[in-house]
């Protein structure tokens, strides 16, 4: 039939204004497949590999929740790559396996020194630690769960650094002690033996433990902090990896142990008693997202020499806390495909996607009980992998497939 | 029946003996009739006890593992759970495909080593031989992480001693078959040569009278004839390296996709379950029993599946 | 031979074959001869810098400690022996004892299902003992066993510790579990062997059941019964996953049965992957005392059993 012509001219124009408006809204609003004009670049790229790789890491236990529901989410966005399961075998093995280039990346959460390396390495080998380079990857903290049999109470029991490296340490043994007792005067505690948990393997979590008591009780916890096993008190139960010592603690009654906080939140039996411990400020605090939140912030310019948030000032601030990394080779990835795809799933991993609205390995992050890295640290991970070279010097990083 | 004596004949030692054995015999006979009955009884009462622990085991096994037992489980990959879904499980696809790659890599080459060293046993008596055997004999009895050691220090690390060189494959499914491989040689070797060497003589004899050489009669008249004993032997060690933990411990790495390419890491039954019968969450050590039922389930029904295999052959030859 | 033309079949006939066939022979076992050889030299070879740093230290020394490099196993060594002793202990009597009541207790139609059950109890995974031991056993230990135990003796050694569920009598227990069906099974091939005229003779001289089991039947299985044991004993002195699941892993000496231990199969396993160049070798060194202990028992063992009914998929 015939139309006038301006109703032509209009429903042309509003044709084409449609189409175009939808052009750029549309992906705009779906997110994940626009062509960015805005946002991050790499974070983009991150989820782009022209070459298939598969990669794989082991370590710190410490991030071990992390890494198996980033890894899933990870893999269901980026075509071409595969990551195998991150092996949770402790902070030390992390070390010595990313030192045998038997994986890919080496979790701890204490970054890897010369002197780590010299001691995992028989003498004369030269492996400098300027060839690795560490990479934040999250922020977390350790809780402190205990598991008193007859103890009816709401309330979580308060410990001082000091209380437990006498509990550490064997001086203090029973739960009723004055120094236990003395710090929660409205609590009856029972007459039992402490029994003891720890790790059993070479441990990063030990080593932020440790530093807490060494840096809030000196004269109390004497030798340096350090990622070796604890030696127990008699009685004391040796679990393997943060899974192991949070099993033991559910299963040990009397029990006090300590355990990366993501184990105790996603664990409706271990959240029922964990400690709430003194801070620098004298509060005693439970942890808690925002208590490990305020730590980190006290303490803003972390390197990887200078790494420790334990002991922070502030009321907020939850006493036992740390970051855990990545350690990787700067140089000699086993192939330049692996190297990239490396460097993309670790950056992907270090940042929150909130300015693309996707989702990165920080908002994961955040559904395991992780504090998201602050956007410093963030931008100190991503300026480490761009340190990363391949087989002809070039930066692996790249803001597109390649 | 008493003998008194008898006027004239002097008293016979050996007859005083026997008349004061079965005097002795007959005083007691109440007692020892009683001890006898309480000391079988205590046998039945430790068979008893013996089955008590096994039919927990079973029990608890089928009560909390069947629960398990859904399209999911089978089919689906790990999940992990979260802030905003803290019951997320998944399945163990991942460990049943690794566990159906990895030992039947290992069955693929130890299978052929065995029998034919097996073969080797039966035929030779050499010096050789004989210590072959005991070798065979030590490596059964030894405790499998050892070979777990050796695994990771040869395939997963690589070798760099005594001049020779061997580049390591880092974590793989190679190793964990490598391992699992040797575990199982020395024991069909073992099994192979009673099998080999149940075959008649005559039956070889009239191999080499009809001037057969040795290995034609070894592929076409030895090794038949004693198929069934060989195919016990292999079934039985296979069913123990499915079960086999310690060897593999560090050397599959870990994979949370089913993972096909044994150059890969890979997960695994037995390991599966070590980790979450270890795990904090109370979730995954339920899990546990569902992987547990299916892998003794898998282990029985290849145990009953070879013993039947090995009598119905049997009636079959007969 | 050789000048005469070869017809198709005669082929099969030569000779000449032979040699391939033993070429093959001696290629294959020499070639797991040489497996073998590479594995146990490569172990003790391993283990050389502990010996050179420790010296035999490391056998009598009670300290087993990364951090300031001692390595002393005797805690270790002894959490080994103990928890093989226990499950012994308990083990061989319940097992020799339904042996003999499957053999000369039950009916026909019972004796077979029981030896079937028992064989195919037999196979099951150590892993699975150990799921059952820590999610089962555990907790009626720590709630009911032992404090019953302390209860009736006071809490005097062994067992005074406070029950915490991984222990070391825990550990015996799962391991008893274990090598439960291997006796029972072995034990019953030995014990039905001995010839039916020699136990209905001496029933007909007027011996009970009991005297005639004692005195004609043991001495008969004697051989086989023992060599079943030290078989088991074998076993359970390697056992490394099942222990590592209860056993609490502490390299201390346990104060007593309920607290937390540590054995040489499991010690290893636990600690390899994250040690020290040093105490990968000590773990080796470990690894040789193991394998010294279980090469002796399993070879005595062995030359006890071998003659008798010796079924290969049992051990």
């Amino acid at each position: 039939m015939r139309i006038h012509r301006t109703v032509r001219l209009a429903l042309t124009t509003t044709a084409v204004a449609v189409t175009a408006l939808s052009m750029v809204a549309v992906p705009a609003l779906a997110g994940t497949r626009s062509a960015k004009t805005s946002g991050d670049p790499y974070l983009t790229a991150d989820n782009r590999l022209n070459k298939s790789a598969t990669i794989g890491g082991a370590g710190s236990t410490f991030a071990a929740p992390l890494q198996n529901a980033a890894q899933a989410a990870y893999e269901a966005r980026t075509p071409n790559a595969t990551i195998n399961g991150y092996q949770a075998v402790g902070s030390g093995t992390g070390e010595s396996d990313i030192l045998k280039k038997v994986v890919d990346w080496g979790g701890t959460d204490v970054p890897m020194s010369q002197t780590d390396i010299y001691q995992k390495e028989p003498s004369g080998f030269n492996i400098r630690a300027s060839a690795f380079v560490e990479v934040p990857i999250a922020l977390g903290g350790v809780a402190i769960p205990y598991n008193i049999s007859g103890l009816n109470s709401k309330t979580p029991l308060t410990f001082t650094a000091s209380v437990l490296a006498g509990i550490y340490e064997g001086h203090i043994t029973n739960w009723n002690s004055s120094a236990i007792q003395g710090l929660n005067p409205k609590v009856k505690l029972p007459d039992s033996k402490i029994v003891v948990v720890a790790r059993a393997d070479s441990s990063g979590t030990t080593y932020i433990f440790t530093n807490f008591l060494r840096s809030a009780a000196p004269k109390v916890w004497t030798t340096q902090p350090s990622k070796t096993p604890l030696t127990l008190p008699t009685g004391g139960v040796a679990g393997s990896g943060n899974a192991g010592v949070a099993a033991d603690i559910e299963n040990t009654p009397n029990s006090v142990g300590y355990v990366e906080y993501s184990y105790v939140l996603l664990n409706p039996s271990l959240l029922k008693g964990v400690a709430a411990i003194v801070n620098k400020a004298g509060k005693a605090l439970t942890p808690s997202l925002a208590g490990i939140a305020a730590a980190a912030a006290a303490k803003p310019n972390i390197t990887a020499a200078n790494f420790s948030i334990d002991w922070q000032a502030g009321p907020t601030a939850y006493p036992i806390a740390g970051y855990t990394w990545a350690v990787i080779w700067r140089g000699n990835q086993t192939s330049d495909a692996q190297g990239t795809l490396l460097v993309k799933y670790l950056d992907w991993l270090s940042h929150s996607g909130a300015v693309d609205g996707t989702t990165a390995g920080q908002d994961v992050a955040a559904l395991q009980g992780y504090v998201p890295l602050p956007a410093n640290i963030q931008a100190l991970a991503r300026a480490t992998l761009l340190k990363v070279t391949g087989s002809h010097g070039q930066v692996l990083l790249t803001s597109n497939g390649g | 029946m008493t003998m008194g004596v008898i006027e004239g004949i002097p008293p016979d030692p050996i007859l005083e003996r026997r008349e004061m054995v079965q005097r002795v015999a007959r005083k007691t006979l109440d007692r020892r009739i009683l001890i006898s009955r309480g000391m079988v009884g205590l046998c039945g009462v430790a068979l008893l006890l013996a089955l008590v622990p096994l039919f927990a085991i079973l029990y608890s096994l089928l009560q909390k593992g069947i629960r398990w037992w859904n399209l999911d489980f089978f089919t689906k990959v790990p999940q992990f759970p979260s802030l905003i879904d803290p019951n997320a499980i998944g399945g163990v696809s991942n460990a049943i495909i690794g566990s159906l790659v990895i030992d039947g890599i290992a069955a693929l080459f130890a299978i052929p080593i065995g029998i034919v060293a097996g073969l080797f046993l039966a035929e030779s008596s050499s010096k050789f031989s004989s210590m072959l055997r005991t070798t065979a004999e030590i490596m059964t009895g030894l405790p499998s992480i050892l070979l777990g050691i050796f695994a990771y220090q040869m395939i997963v690390i690589g070798f760099d001693e005594w001049g020779v060189k061997l580049p390591g494959i880092g974590f793989s499914g190679i190793a964990g078959s490598f391992a699992i491989g040797v575990l199982m040689i020395p024991v069909i070797m073992k099994a192979s040569e009673t099998a080999l060497r149940g075959v008649p003589a005559p039956i070889r004899e009239a191999g080499l009278a009809l001037g057969a050489r040795r290995s034609v009669i070894a592929r076409k008249v030895v090794i038949p004839t004693a198929l069934p004993g060989l195919i016990t032997a292999v079934l039985l060690a296979f069913s123990r390296a499915v079960g086999e933990t310690a060897p593999i411990l560090w050397v599959i790495g870990a994979s949370n996709i089913v993972e096909w390419s044994p150059r890969k890491e890979m997960a695994s039954m037995p390991l599966q379950i070590f980790q979450s019968a270890t795990s904090p969450y109370v979730a995954l050590r339920e899990e546990a029993w569902g992987i547990a039922l299916f892998l003794v389930f898998v282990v029985l029904v290849i145990n009953l599946g070879s013993r039947l295999f090995a009598a119905w052959l049997q009636r079959e030859r007969r | 031979m050789s000048e005469l033309p070869l017809t198709e079949n005669a082929k099969h006939f030569s000779v000449k074959g032979d040699s391939a066939h033993w070429g093959v022979l001696y290629g294959v076992s020499g070639l797991f001869a040489l497996i073998c050889a590479v594995f146990i030299l490569s172990i003790v070879a391993s283990s050389i810098p502990a010996w050179r740093h420790s010296g035999l230290s490391i056998i009598y020394g009670r300290v087993w400690s990364q951090g300031t490099d001692s390595f002393g196993a005797l805690p270790i060594i002894s959490g080994t022996l103990a928890t093989t002793a226990i499950a012994l202990f308990f083990a061989i009597p319940i097992g020799v004892g339904s042996a003999l009541a499957i053999v000369h207790v039950l009916p026909g139609r019972l004796r077979i299902l029981l030896s079937s059950l028992v064989e195919l109890l037999a196979a099951v995974p150590s892993v699975v003992y150990g799921l059952w031991g820590l999610l089962v056993l555990a907790p009626w230990f720590e709630h009911t066993v032992e404090p019953g135990l302390a209860g009736i003796t006071g809490s005097r050694f062994p067992f005074q510790a406070p029950p915490e569920g991984v222990s070391l009598l825990l550990a015996g227990s799962v391991l008893f579990v274990m090598i439960l069906p291997m006796i029972v099974a072995l034990s019953r091939d030995a014990i039905a062997i001995v010839p039916h005229e020699q136990f209905e003779g001496a029933l007909s001289v007027g011996a009970t059941k009991w005297q005639v089991l004692r005195k004609v039947v043991l001495p008969g299985a004697r051989t086989g019964i023992v060599g079943a044991i030290t078989l088991a004993t074998a076993r359970a002195l390697g056992e490394t996953v099942a222990v590592a699941m209860v056993i609490g892993l502490n390299p201390l000496f346990p104060p007593s049965l309920f607290s937390t231990a540590s054995t040489l199969a499991s010690t290893i396993a636990l600690q390899f992957q994250d040690a020290t160049p040093l105490q990968v070798a000590a773990l080796g060194a470990l690894a040789v005392i193991l394998m010294t202990l279980t090469a002796i028992v399993n070879w005595f063992g062995r030359r006890l059993v071998r003659g008798s009914a010796f079924r290969a998929g049992v051990i």
